[in-house]
């Protein structure tokens, strides 16, 4: 057991892909599972399984393959950590604006595999929107490549895209070239607290007609943990609205202005974080909000129509006032953190999801407490008619079933 | 069952969808011989215009079990042969599902039928704030679903991306028949089909409806054009840019012989002894433009650029964007026939290419006009040549072959935008070798089992029906 999330009875550290797509085929002989691993830090996510296999660590793939920086592209191995990347791309004064929990452990593969992505989202988009092309090795050994090293491909289909998400269930991810940005020049928060929740309504439809556009929207609502940066006032704010800005400094300034008489006109005075450690700590608590904290916590991410977002927030807190709720309202998602012992998660898990539904969304559970070994309908929630369809291409991706078997959606896969 | 002539199904076809939602008539369907590619022709059996999701997946289905290949039309301004129907069998139109189903400046999100057309939702959205950002240069006439089928980009696609950036979600009916809703809220408990159909060129499902997104109009713009003294300086200029961390809204290329012929059709009035334009626009808050545009200024000059003239006014603006869009429209001027060729480079090999290109033209007696989306570093030259000359047409494919596969070896890929279709069918196994397109045939073979659905395009396969001219079947010359 690594971890108390897989039953792994040995791991094996692939040096390369010929080592991933060896390991691969010699578990496939004896019908054995493989679970890939990262850098561990999402392997709660996802459904329990009980089906014993190999770990395979993509660890040690972790080198630079190519970073022609002029051309805005770089190619790593899979198994790469989000923190070294970051640090190998600030050289070149760029970066990968795609905001991933635990950026010191977790992995670029890990983040292609669990599609994770946080408050630059609204702006950026998610980690499909840098994906360029990739190698990886299918659950028969076989190593392919997808896709290209330029930014703009439209030659053939782009199974790079159909990987993310996949959660290592199609294939084993190995190397993968990514666009990357420039570093923007200066970057600001604005919040403000919320007397009620609706209150962000209000103002983030203000916004809409303002000529505001702020590259994160983030809404902190519940019980925040007592310390952390992003609680606001005196503490009995039902929420607080977080504008995150990122240009070149004469921008940055023109949007803070604006939104700040944005918040004046509705009755809200706006704090301003704009030191770079005193931003850079918010942007990291906001992108880190999904990690763990060492309680029992079941974390639940729902995805709702962007004007819902306040409505769905508000639902999950009637389940449970307790749960701290981040939203990436210009988005429509959702991350609710409930404490909840393990024997509790699954009944919990359903409420949320249907609370979710009459909203006219989709909840997944991102993480809960190892002992509670929720089984697949309650981490994804009932299965959608296009199942049938995305378990055919499972079939030919993995047609021994042995890649992550019964942790994403598929029924097949227990070998 | 065997294979049927659509013919044989007509009367199935017109209870489907009515008398005027058939064309079998071989007068009428002499337009659905080709599209933007004119090279390559053949008639469909019959023409059919669903409506609904409903009916289009009815259609599918009857076509199934009769074995009838099809093939789905957008616009038809396709470059690459796509809504060629080689292997006979039917057109799908989707002209008629072309309403607008619902805006939402606050979810930032449209809902539209495939056969909107680029420039209608355009035309809704002014005046809101928000635009759909692809504006492929034949947005006047081209479908959002083609925009789909085919990921779609456009001078803009720089700063804000291509098609696929900006799909929330589709309803599609895969090649088996089965109808699909994908999105538009974001689902973690699936497979994301929808970036896959996103560009699958009609080869996986028929897109019928797209939950767009919607993207805030830029608060102001500076546009410039800059002459240079070559080619040579203003690709290596671009490339400078884009390397020194600016990001402009688009950096578009014209050279020489292409703005002659631009020039005499909307009258911009370029100098004539230019060697190469490029059009460069900025955009975002007013406030921080005239920075970035004094940097960009000053890398131009670096490459020796004459003059970076600013567009003074809106009309002017508009002149210079209509004389970048329309550009391949004024070619018709200057020869005969012509091919846009679509190829990709990382974007510091663009003054390469550009060099190749010009060594290609001299080898191959082709004349090569260009055009190039110059920030993302996608050339599109254009081979001048003419379709009653079978010397020439053989020439002109076999310069248009060996550009591409010099776009293969400088790293980057024989089509950023206008898709494989027919066209460069042939050249899929050179880029990305037998094995790798096993595997996307895996894909293929899960959404379009019998791959009747655009039947022996993007894929090669040995039992596809025959191709006659195209960059990829064509002989090399010595
Ligand atoms: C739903 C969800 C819940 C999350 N919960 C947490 C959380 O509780 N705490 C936290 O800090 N972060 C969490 N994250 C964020 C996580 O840190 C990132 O997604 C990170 O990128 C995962 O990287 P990793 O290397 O740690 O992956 P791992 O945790 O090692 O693996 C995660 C999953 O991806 C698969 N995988 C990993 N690498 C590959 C590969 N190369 N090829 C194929 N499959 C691969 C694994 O099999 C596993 O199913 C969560 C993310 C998501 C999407
Ligand atoms: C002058 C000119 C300039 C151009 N400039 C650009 C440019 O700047 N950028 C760019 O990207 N392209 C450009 N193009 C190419 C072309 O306009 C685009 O590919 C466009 O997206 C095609 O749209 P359409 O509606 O005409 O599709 P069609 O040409 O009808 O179809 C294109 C392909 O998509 C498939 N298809 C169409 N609709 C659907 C659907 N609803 N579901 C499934 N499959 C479908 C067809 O089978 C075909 O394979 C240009 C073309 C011309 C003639």
């Amino acid at each position: 057991m690594s971890n108390g999330f897989l039953p792994t009875t040995e791991t094996v550290h692939a040096e390369s892909a010929e080592m991933v797509a060896e390991t691969v085929r010699r578990a496939g002989s004896q019908r054995s599972a493989v679970y890939p691993i990262g850098g561990a830090t999402a392997l709660a996510f996802g459904a329990a399984t009980e089906t014993p296999g190999l770990g395979l660590s993509l660890a040690r793939l972790n080198g630079l393959a190519d970073y022609p920086a002029r051309d805005l592209t770089v190619t790593v191995g899979a198994g790469m950590t989000l923190g070294e990347f970051g640090r190998l791309l600030r050289k070149e004064n760029q970066r990968l604006p795609v905001d991933v929990p635990q950026a010191a452990a977790a992995t670029i593969g890990g983040a292609v595999a669990t599609n994770f992505s946080g408050p630059r989202r609204f702006r950026f988009g998610t980690i499909r929107d840098y994906l360029l092309g990739l190698t990886a090795v299918d659950g028969s050994g076989k190593i392919f490549s997808a896709g290209g090293r330029v930014v703009k491909n439209a030659a053939g289909y782009d199974l790079a895209r159909l990987l993310v998400g996949s959660l290592g269930s199609l294939a084993v991810v190995t190397e993968v070239t990514l666009m990357v940005k420039p570093v923007p020049e200066a970057s600001a928060l604005l919040g403000v607290a919320l007397a009620e929740l609706r209150k962000a309504d209000s103002l983030l439809a203000s916004l809409v007609e303002s000529e505001v556009e702020p590259v994160a929207i983030e809404l902190a609502a519940g019980a925040l943990p007592r310390q952390s940066p992003l609680r606001l006032g005196d503490g009995t704010a039902a929420g607080q609205l977080w504008l995150g800005f990122e240009g070149s400094e004469t921008d940055v300034r023109w949007l803070v202005d604006k939104a700040a008489a944005c918040c004046r006109q509705l009755g809200a005075e706006p704090r301003l974080i704009d030191g770079a450690a005193e931003a850079g700590e918010l942007w990291q608590t906001l992108a880190d909000f999904p990690a763990p904290d060492g309680q029992p916590t079941l974390t639940v991410e729902a995805a709702v129509l962007p004007s819902q977002t306040v409505a769905a927030a508000e639902s999950l807190l009637k389940l449970d006032g307790g749960a701290a709720i981040l939203c990436h309202a210009g988005d429509g998602i959702i991350v609710a953190r409930f404490a909840c012992p393990p024997d509790r998660a699954a009944a919990l898990a359903s409420d949320a999801r249907e609370a979710i539904r009459l909203t006219g969304g989709k909840a997944a559970v991102l993480s809960a407490p190892a002992e509670s070994r929720l089984d697949r309908s309650a981490v994804w929630g009932p299965a959608t008619e296009a199942l049938g369809v995305m378990e055919r291409v499972k079939r030919k991706f993995d047609p021994q079933g042995i890649l992550n078997p019964g942790r994403f959606i598929f029924a097949t896969g227990t070998p | 069952m065997a294979r049927s002539s659509a013919t044989d199904v007509i009367p199935q076809l017109q209870k489907l969808l009515g008398r005027e939602g058939v064309l079998s008539d071989p007068a009428d369907l002499v337009v659905y011989d080709c599209d933007g590619l004119t090279i390559e022709k053949r008639r469909p059996e019959a023409v059919v215009f669903p409506t609904t999701t409903e009916a289009t997946a009815e259609v599918v289905r009857l076509c199934n079990r009769h074995e009838i290949p099809l093939v789905v039309r957008g616009a038809g301004t396709s470059l690459a042969g796509g809504c060629v129907p080689i292997g006979g069998g039917l057109v799908v139109s989707l002209t008629r599902m072309r309403r607008i189903l619902e805006i939402s400046l606050r979810d930032r999100m449209a809902v539209v039928e495939s056969g909107v057309l680029n420039l209608q939702l355009a035309r809704a959205l002014a005046g809101t704030g928000f635009h759909f950002a692809p504006d492929p240069s034949s947005q006047t006439a081209c479908t959002i679903g083609g925009n789909v089928a085919t990921n779609a980009g456009g001078p803009h696609t720089l700063k804000y991306g291509v098609t696929v950036n900006h799909v929330l979600g589709i309803e599609a009916v895969l090649g088996d028949g089965t109808i699909v809703r994908l999105g538009p809220v974001f689902d973690r408990a699936a497979l994301d089909l929808t970036g896959v159909i996103v560009g699958s060129e009609g080869t996986l499902a028929i897109v019928t409806k797209v939950w767009v997104r919607l993207t805030r109009d830029p608060q102001d713009y500076r546009t410039v054009r800059v002459v240079f003294e070559s080619l040579d300086d203003a690709s290596a200029a671009v490339s400078d840019i884009i390397a020194a961390g600016i990001v402009p809204a688009a950096m578009e290329l014209m050279d020489r012989g292409i703005l002659a012929a631009v020039d005499e059709a909307y009258h911009f009035g370029f100098p004539t002894d230019a060697e190469a334009i490029a059009v460069i626009e900025l955009d975002g808050l007013k406030a921080g433009l005239d920075e970035q545009l004094t940097r960009v200024a000053a890398i131009c000059q670096r490459h020796n650029a004459r003059e970076v003239l600013q567009a003074a006014t809106a009309d002017e603006r508009a002149l210079l964007w209509k004389c970048r869009k329309m550009a391949v429209g004024a070619v018709g001027r200057i020869s005969p026939s012509y091919i846009i060729q679509d190829g990709v480079v990382p974007r510091t090999r663009l003054p390469e290419i550009i060099r190749q290109i010009t060594r290609i033209s001299a080898k191959h007696g082709i004349r090569i006009v260009n055009v190039a989306h110059a920030g993302d570093g996608n050339v599109h030259p254009i081979l001048l040549f003419d379709e009653r000359d079978r010397d020439s047409v053989r020439r002109a494919l076999a310069a248009g072959k060996e550009l591409l596969e010099q776009c293969i070896a400088c790293g980057g890929s024989i089509t950023a935008e206008h898709g494989i279709g027919i066209e460069k069918i042939g050249l899929m196994e050179t880029l990305f070798g037998k094995e790798n397109l096993e595997v996307m045939g895996r894909l293929r073979d899960a959404l379009n089992p019998a791959a009747r659905l655009g039947l022996g395009k993007v894929l090669p396969s040995p039992d596809a029906p025959k191709i006659l001219e195209t960059v990829g079947t064509c002989q090399a010359l010595p």
